[in-house]
């Protein structure tokens, strides 16, 4: 019992984790019609203000919008970890990347064999249920968790680099002909080239795949193919596969907001393509630069993988002593 | 004893791991007159890229940095120019110390005690690996302590200026009025740097890349860092450094495709004065940068686990 009630604790913590972990895209997710104000924790506090539009968009020395700035998730300019505490009710609404009543976006809509596996493994065991299930089920969920937890170091790849990686603020820094994105969360990059050249014949996979970059008028569009399938689009499980195809739109309709969407086709994992909604990220209210955050330096991650590997290697061999009497 | 043949695979692994990533540094530290060309590989000598015409400049006028980075002078990185261990082609070197001859780190004398000790510590078991079995157990478990250091610190940010100067792989500059962005292939990193004068902070939190400033000294951009996380290595002779460093680090684009890069390292709690090196020279490349995460692939981590269980068992032997 002394070994359930410390998996029980490692497990809840991972909860814990994955639900903060998650709370932009379950932000994103919000079904419609779900109020998007009432009910946050905010308790006794005045609803924060976003910020103004701050004026015209700078523009870069070919006339095209400058993206540059440093970036957070709704219409604050910073994260106020306060606000965030309760984003797994309901989130302060001015730290969204949009309003479902407003602009609502549909789930993904995953092929049936997708469905599953993606629901395998998206759902951590609740608190406390590790000690309620049969050791069978014990050790599937304590794979998941393994699974999910040696994920943290992972790149998040594209989308995800957005819909997840900028969770803690993102940079983005454009010069002629080049964008370059940073997050804080793992301390990823990418850099697209914005010339209008064609996607190569047969690009190699890579995490961040191969992008090629447009302006559609004040739009960057930017069209990616040759993503690694071993990265998840969301905090969630969205597994894709080779032919995922991924087309983004960044606008920066006013100096203090930038508007993102992204078009997610991929034929052998989706029965038909997600378009997001049109979500905001507003520019940081500091001059403070992003953190640094390197995964896996900090061990912590790593313990607790290996905690729970051999807490899976006893159970294992408690079923095969069990089968074989 | 069958338990240490893995270890012994694994540790003649790392020596040669190392050897290869210390190749930059130990050709960079080469007595003056060591040099320079024979024993590489047996073919033409490679060409160094033209000057490629003026340096392009920002809307600002100050010079642009922009571009994908390689060590020396070949504009790519050319593996079949490598000779036997750790020889480089003279053209694939940041300098020719014939010519800029760099001086070693001059460290304090408890410094350079330190460093004898670790180097004692590796030589132990990685130069002769058929000799650890017969070391006494409390110098078998400090030879290990050096490998398992020396194998956590594979995913661990080179910090500045290691970010440059261990920079194994190419790394790419984007600048903009006001900004420098540094993406290093090796490790997937980065850092920016704010290029408008401004002062330090009062008291800066320390950071793997510690608090840059920057400023142009006409066509230089000099770029001063302090509060750099003692845990970095500044080279792989290099290993520690204080939380009293001070990098000042010097960068000029001569040409379209050149870059020279210059840094003086201040910490008068390590050395017993100021170390400048050699102006560095890289060269424009035209290949975008590789995926280089580091972590991803698990393997460091099994070898690293081996190491630490060996380690482990030494010591309840005590």
């Amino acid at each position: 019992m002394k070994l359930h009630l410390a998996n029980s604790l490692v497990i809840m913590t991972c909860v814990l984790a994955l639900v903060c972990m998650v709370s932009v895209s379950a932000g994103a997710q919000q079904d419609k019609g779900q109020p998007s104000a009432p009910g946050y924790a905010g308790a006794g506090k005045a609803a924060s203000k976003a910020l103004s539009d701050g004026g015209p968009p700078p523009r870069l020395t070919d006339g095209h919008p400058d993206l540059s700035g440093i970036w957070f998730v709704g219409g604050l300019g910073k994260e106020d970890a306060r606000l965030a505490q309760s984003a797994a009710t309901q989130g302060d609404p001015a730290q969204r990347p949009f309003d479902p009543k407003v602009t609502p976006e549909e789930k993904p809509s995953f092929q049936p064999w997708a469905a599953e596996k993606v629901k395998q493994m998206g759902r951590g065991p609740a608190a406390g249920a590790l000690s309620k299930m049969t050791k069978e089920q014990q050790l599937a969920a304590i794979d998941t968790e393994i699974a999910r937890l040696e994920r943290e170091c992972m790149p998040h790849g594209v989308p995800g680099i957005t819909l997840v990686g900028a969770m803690h603020g993102m940079q983005m820094v454009t010069a002629p002909g080049t964008l370059v994105q940073l997050t804080e969360l793992n301390h990823d990059w990418r850099v697209v080239s914005i010339d209008g050249r064609a996607h190569s014949k047969e690009p190699d996979p890579k995490f961040n795949g191969e992008s090629v970059a447009r302006w559609d008028g004040d739009t960057l569009v930017i069209d990616t193919i040759g993503l690694d399938d071993r990265t998840w689009n969301d905090g969630g499980a969205w597994i894709h596969s080779d032919q995922q195809h991924v087309v983004e739109r960044f606008s920066r309709p006013s100096r203090n907001y930038l508007i993102y969407q992204v078009t997610v086709e991929d034929p052998k994992v989706l029965t038909k393509p997600w378009v997001s909604a049109p979500h905001k990220f507003s520019l940081s209210v500091s001059s403070d630069p992003l953190n640094e955050w390197y995964c896996g330096i900090n061990p912590d991650g790593d313990e607790e993988v290996r905690a729970l590997k051999e807490t899976r290697k006893r159970l294992a061999e408690e079923i095969s002593k069990e089968s074989s009497h | 004893m069958t338990g240490y043949f893995p270890n012994k695979v694994f540790l003649t692994l790392s020596l040669l791991a190392s050897l290869c990533m210390v190749s930059s540094s130990a050709s960079a530290q080469d007595k003056k007159g060591q040099l320079s060309t024979p024993g590489y590989a047996h073919r033409e000598p490679s060409k160094p890229l033209p000057d490629g015409g003026p340096t392009p400049r920002l809307a600002d006028g100050h010079p642009d940095f922009s571009g994908v980075w390689f060590k020396g002078l070949l504009g790519k990185e050319d593996a079949t120019l490598v000779g036997s261990f750790g020889v480089l082609d003279p053209n694939q070197r940041e300098f020719d110390p014939k010519v800029t001859p760099e001086e070693k780190p001059s460290f304090q004398p408890w410094a350079v005690e330190e460093i004898k000790q670790q180097q004692a510590n590796l030589v132990a078991e990685t130069r002769d690996p058929s000799s650890f079995d017969k070391l006494p157990r409390e110098q078998k478990i400090a030879a290990l302590d050096m490998e398992i250091l020396k194998l956590s610190r594979n995913c661990m940010p080179h910090g500045v200026p290691g970010i440059v100067l261990n920079a194994d792989r190419p790394f790419q500059f984007v600048s903009t009025p006001g900004l420098l962005v540094q993406l290093d292939e090796h490790n997937h990193d980065y850092r920016v740097v704010p290029t408008d004068a401004r002062a330090h902070s009062q008291d800066p939190d320390p950071k793997f890349n510690g608090e840059s400033v920057a400023r142009w000294d006409g066509d230089t951009l000099v770029i001063d860092t302090v509060a750099i996380d003692e845990r970095v290595w500044n080279g792989e002779q290099w290993q520690f450094h204080s939380d009293q460093e001070h990098v000042i680090e010097r960068i000029t684009r001569p040409s379209l495709n050149y870059l020279i890069y210059q840094v003086t390292i201040e910490d008068p709690k390590v050395l017993a004065k100021p170390w400048t090196s050699a102006p560095r020279r890289y060269s424009l490349g035209h290949e975008a940068l590789l995926e280089w995460y580091c972590g991803v692939n698990g393997h460091d981590d099994e070898e690293l686990q081996a190491l630490k269980r060996q380690r482990d068992r030494l010591q309840a032997q005590k």
